[in-house]
């Protein structure tokens, strides 16, 4: 492809040198009619017809099959106008060539097969360039696989796998496609998928995803999912069918171009009717080619495509996966931002406050440090959040756990054991639990609370606050910096969700039940502001979907089952100014990109038609127009994305420069379409 | 007309500051050639490309110059702006290889094809290499717009073509050695070429302005005394 326009470019280069001598021949002289010149004239012209051929016969073979396909599907298509212009220029030139007299327009020919070429090529690259960032995604599932049969192991292509097959998957691999761990056991890396950041560790039974990272351990798989249905493929396509489907402003912009092909066709066949009748066939042909050539291809209809498909892309390089394009679109514009408040602006616990009960010194403890260790002991047996608080605020204070017996969970209650040096059971757990059906009314019951008991008294009363996101306070700030508000939509108690609100610095409404949400969105919407929705996504979907645009977190690796429009894969809040401020670049990129086609066009079609540009000016126009669509739209796709994929992981970095097949098919794509 | 021999000192000695830019094609042209004598075949294949497309350019310059003289002609002297543009542009470029003046923030974005054209400097055969020489001719650089100011300033096609030729020859042997082998000189030698380099562009650069303001002062008549013009190319308009 580059060796073939390559070559035409020399020879088009080396036409336009004769041609140049050639008319500053004419612009020279005139009347010079000495038989030197004479022979020059001559000479010149027949270098331009040698170097024309070849740029025919490299360029002209993809534009009639393009002509050729319109036809047979009974359109009328750009190409074949081109084509038939082309034909025209080369036609009459070597007549004027043969029979030595008359102008010559050689250059007109190459420059416009040279310019539609390089036209096409660019929009295939700038597409190409959009997507890589999904590409990347695709480019970690491996070409081929070790097949485990009874007769051994075998090296073959991931498109051979079928499910139930098995695979030898070695340490620093990733899963080719879904399945389940049939021997063996490795810390898996799921953040491509999950976003996830701490490794997993996955033993026999297990489920694998597609795309995910064997860290350490050799593993056999047995296939669930064929090739090309993985979890990863069913993201990326996801995310695909969002860049290229359904958005609102692209079907607009589609049915603007095929109108204005049509105005254009009409312009130029009575361009070339007119200026036929006025001046000549010759003057006809170029002007009507002229009007063809500038608006091709159109900038018009890729004005939007171009910049929603960046975009995209960039925000996949974040880990942000976009699944509708017309929500994305909406983004920029919106202003009002709920928030739900558990899970969302929160993550687990952490302990505020413990406090060792008058009984405590009777039952041997010292001071709190040595309730917090028999609690840390406790802890230690049970997953639920408070446990893990307790445990972790043990260990931030550097407090060592007291050596248990056994400790077991005593389910919906708190968690019991013994320890070694000790005078019988201990418990951590409920205020019910352990007090019976009488909790005491302290001053602080309105916040979550654990009880020790130890050796049949109470020893120590612990506090629990909900662990506000780091980066909460930063992200309302920066949303709030951007003109927008923000509410918290929560359907705990008032209290909790003003303190929540207070220390993160957004507005807030509590208690409301799932509809009491759902009406307060609708009631929101109703004032035009455009409202997003940034929850769970899972026991938010009802939520999500009513509001303008849905985003979640959480939202598990089955992208089946997402409800939101857009979902945060890495759990990280401070993606969302930065989302809003992307998505309102976008906007801006498109109506730009849709000013400047609409202005070029408007500018340089009726000049091409009144037959003051010259084709081959108008080439170079068109090139430009191209060039200022597709660069306006690139700068989307670069710039400050970071993230496991691309940018400074390298281990999750495979891109690599486009390949030629690549371009090639993409090029190819480009002709059918 | 400013000599031919100037023409190709400034690109030899002017190439020097341009081998930031175009020094790792060189390399990376070198880099799929371990033989040095295929890589001389390379890299000759690359500058003949390059040559080619400064020759289309100085034609195209030299014919855009000759049209601008006409339509303008009794309004203003064209090819005398035209060189004291050249001369200006060539200045700067100068003082900022000399890093007399520096320059705010480099533009140049992402570029759609660069991926593609990678592929063609790295491709195996010369004919890929020589296309990647005709593209890289055509990449935005000061130096070049300042000499293709100068083929305009000649308003005429052959004596654009000849004058981007000239100039273009200068800048094969620094490539070629760019390309063969890395560097030939130390580190020192290399910053004194490199100051040579700049202050000779900014010679050039004074040169054509004086033939520019000699045009402007004499007008059709003929151009004031210069030392560094060549009297049979001055052909005076």
């Amino acid at each position: 492809m580059m060796t073939r326009l390559g070559l035409a470019l020399f020879f088009t280069m080396n036409v336009m040198v004769f041609t140049l001598l050639l008319w500053s021949q004419q612009e020279g002289a005139a009347a010079d009619t000495s038989p030197g010149s004479r022979s020059f004239y001559d000479l010149a012209r027949h270098a331009c017809l040698l170097f024309t051929g070849p740029v025919l016969l490299l360029l002209g073979g993809p534009l009639v099959e393009d002509a050729h396909s319109d036809l047979r599907r009974g359109r009328l298509g750009i190409s074949l106008l081109l084509l038939l212009g082309v034909a025209a220029a080369f036609g009459q030139s070597a007549w004027a060539t043969w029979l030595g007299s008359g102008h010559v327009y050689f250059e007109v020919a190459c420059m416009v097969l040279v310019a539609v070429t390089l036209g096409r090529w660019l929009e295939a690259s700038g597409k190409l360039r959009t997507t890589q960032a999904l590409r990347d995604l695709r480019r970690l599932l491996p070409d081929t696989v070790r097949l485990v049969t009874a007769d051994g192991e075998a090296e073959m292509p991931l498109d051979g796998v079928r499910p139930g097959s098995v695979l030898r998957l070695l340490p620093g691999e990733h899963v080719p496609t879904d399945g389940r761990i049939a021997a063996g056991t490795a810390a898996i890396d799921e953040r491509t998928v999950t976003g996830e950041s701490l490794p997993v560790v996955k033993g026999p039974g297990d489920l694998l995803h597609s795309g995910t990272l064997d860290l350490d351990g050799e593993l056999l798989v047995e296939v669930t999912a064929a090739p090309g249905a993985g979890t990863l493929e069913r993201l990326i396509d996801a995310v695909a069918a969002a860049a290229s489907g359904g958005s609102r402003q692209q079907r607009l912009a589609e049915r603007v171009a095929a109108w204005f092909l049509l105005v254009v066709l009409v312009v130029a066949a009575g361009s070339c009717a007119i200026h036929w009748r006025l001046h000549g066939m010759a003057a006809g042909v170029l002007s009507g080619l002229a009007v063809v050539v500038v608006s091709c291809p159109c900038a018009l209809g890729l004005a939007t495509p171009l910049a929603l498909w960046a975009a995209i892309g960039s925000a996949a390089r974040r880990q942000v996966l976009v699944r509708d394009g017309d929500a994305f679109a909406r983004l920029g514009a919106a202003r009002t931002w709920c928030f739900d408040k558990t899970g969302t602006l929160t993550t687990g616990c952490r302990l505020t406050r413990l406090e060792s009960t008058p009984e405590a010194a009777a039952a041997g403890f010292q001071n709190s440090a040595s309730v917090l260790a028999l609690a840390a002991a406790l802890a230690r047996g049970s997953t639920h959040v408070h446990a893990r608080a307790v445990a972790e605020a043990a260990s931030d204070l550097g407090v060592d756990p007291v050596a248990m017996l056994e400790v077991r969970t005593v389910a919906g209650r708190g968690v019991e054991g013994t320890p070694a040096a000790g005078r019988g059971l201990a418990r951590m757990g409920s205020v019910r639990w352990i007090e019976g059906e009488r909790p005491s009314r302290s001053s602080r019951e309105e916040e979550p609370q654990s009880l020790l008991w130890y050796a049949g008294v109470v020893v120590g009363r612990l506090w629990f606050a909900e662990r506000i996101r780091p980066e909460a306070g930063a992200t309302a700030t920066a949303l709030a910096a951007r003109g927008s508000r923000g509410i918290i939509l929560s359907g705990d108690r008032p209290e909790r969700a003003a303190t929540v609100a207070d220390e993160v610095g957004l507005d807030w409404e509590a208690p409301l039940l799932p509809e009491g949400k759902l009406a307060r969105i609708e009631a929101l919407r109703r004032r035009g502001t455009g409202v997003v929705m940034v929850g769970d996504g899972i026991n938010d979907a009802p939520a999500l979907a009513a509001a303008d645009v849905g985003v979640a977190l959480g939202c598990g690796a089955d992208v089946s089952r997402w409800s939101a429009d857009i979902c945060l894969l890495r759990d990280d809040l401070s993606d969302l100014p930065w989302l809003a401020d992307l998505a309102a670049r976008t906007s801006r990129t498109i109506r730009w990109n849709l000013l400047w086609a609409f202005g070029y066009n408007a500018c340089l079609v009726p000049l091409a038609a009144a037959g003051w540009v010259h084709p081959t000016l108008a080439a170079l126009a068109m090139l430009a127009s191209s060039l200022f669509v597709v660069t306006s739209s690139l700068r989307l796709a670069e710039g400050d994305a970071e993230g496991p994929i691309g940018g400074r992981d390298a281990q999750f970095a495979p891109s690599g420069p486009v390949t030629e097949p690549e371009l090639e098919a993409a090029v190819t794509m480009e002709a059918l379409r | 007309m400013i000599e031919w021999p100037l023409l190709v000192a400034s690109g030899l000695l002017g190439s020097a500051h341009c081998l930031g830019m175009c020094g790792p094609f060189a390399l990376a042209i070198g880099s799929a050639a371990p033989a040095w004598r295929n890589n001389l075949a390379r890299q000759a294949a690359y500058s003949a490309g390059r040559l080619f497309t400064y020759a289309v350019l100085g034609a195209v310059a030299g014919f855009v110059g000759l049209r601008m003289a006409k339509a303008l002609v009794g309004w203003t002297n064209v090819p005398a702006i035209l060189a004291i543009a050249a001369g200006m542009l060539l200045v700067y470029q100068g003082l900022l290889a000399a890093g007399i003046i520096r320059r705010r923030g480099v533009g140049a974005g992402g570029c759609p094809g660069g991926a593609a054209f990678r592929a063609l400097l790295s491709a195996r055969g010369t004919l890929d290499v020589f296309l990647a020489g005709l593209f890289t001719g055509l990449l935005p650089c000061g130096l070049l717009y300042g000499m293709l100011a100068l083929a305009a300033a000649t308003h005429d096609v052959p004596k654009g073509l000849s004058t981007m030729v000239a100039f273009g020859a200068g800048t094969v042997p620094a490539m070629m050695i760019a390309g063969l082998g890395g560097s030939l000189l130390g580190v020192a030698a290399r910053r004194h070429l490199h100051a040579i380099a700049a202050w000779c562009l900014v010679l050039t650069g004074c040169v054509s302005i004086a033939r520019g303001a000699g045009y402007l002062d004499f007008g059709e008549g003929e151009p004031a005394g210069c030392p560094l013009c060549s009297p049979d190319g001055s052909d005076g308009h």
